[in-house]
């Protein structure tokens, strides 16, 4: 079974925010929450970076681990769920997470009481999968309709990755390899094997 | 005899009231269960070749949209 996972590819994010775009426009997310945003260092010096970051729905997700109601749960596919129903709003999730995830809406259909709302993966929450109280509490459930997120179908430079963790990392690892540079980077051989078993040496003039 | 009657009035009432009351075992809320993703869908907005219960046509769309995101198989 596939274990769903992102990644944002820094060297091809511009920063046109279309990702954030495309998961306020495709769950109706209201003003003040951001499940997705894009992340810029360096902003406006040569060289600056940027990164989309949203839930990263990790494997021993450390918002699971707080959670005084147990309400997160993490499907079959890997991707990290809530059940608002459980939840109370406590925010413990949101010290725990180091991405910023979670989101705290103080009105709205997204929650009254200012229970928790982040990133789905488009996989909608407890409900009947496309019912009307899915879609009214969590958004949009593309993962039922056979599609991956929004947010990395609509990445016009496809720096924003989704889907099988196994599927996009080979995208990533044969991007960087055709760039030939990355590979050098801290924790890749960790990640993607050593250099030799396929990482490159850095080529002038190549593009990203 | 009304202190009588008045005693018994007042059992009956407790007895009725008594019965009217339910049970209060409290129970922790507990997190519903989640469905597969292939299992149901909208029709209207399933993606083309992908059927509402169909696991493997499923795994086989999510792995081809995954690909159409590898520039360098197009």
């Amino acid at each position: 079974m596939a274990r769903m996972k992102f990644i944002c590819d820094a060297e091809r994010c511009i920063e046109c925010n279309g990702c954030v775009t495309a998961c306020k426009a495709e769950h109706d997310v209201p003003w003040g929450v951001n499940r997705r945003r894009v992340v810029t260092l360096n902003d406006g010096v040569p060289g600056e970076k940027s990164i989309s970051v949203a839930c990263m729905h990790c494997s021993d997700a450390p918002c699971m681990a707080v959670c005084p109601v147990d309400c997160f749960y993490r499907t079959d596919e890997g991707v990290v769920l809530h059940d608002k129903d459980v939840c109370i709003g406590c925010g413990y999730c949101s010290y725990a997470c180091p991405f910023g995830a979670p989101q705290f809406p103080t009105n709205g259909t997204f929650g009254l009481r200012g229970k928790m709302d982040k990133c789905t993966f488009c996989a909608g929450g407890p409900e009947a999968n496309g019912s009307e109280a899915e879609n009214e509490k969590y958004g949009r459930n593309r993962l039922s309709e056979g599609k991956l997120p929004a947010c990395a179908e609509m990445c016009s430079t496809k720096a924003l990755l989704g889907g099988d963790g196994d599927v996009v990392a080979d995208i990533f690892r044969t991007r960087v390899l055709h760039r030939g540079k990355g590979s050098e980077v801290w924790g890749w051989g960790t990640a993607y094997g050593q250099p030799a078993q396929g990482g490159a040496k850095p080529a002038e003039g190549t593009k990203s | 005899m009304s202190t009588a009657v008045r005693v018994l009035g007042l059992l009956a009432c407790v007895l009725a009231l008594g019965g009217c009351e339910r049970a209060q075992t409290a129970r922790p809320a507990a997190k519903k269960s989640d469905g597969k993703p292939w299992e149901t869908s909208q029709a209207g907005f399933a993606a083309p070749g992908f059927q509402a219960g169909d696991a493997a046509r499923w795994e086989a769309q999510l792995r081809q949209r995954a690909q159409s995101q590898n520039e360098y198989l197009r």
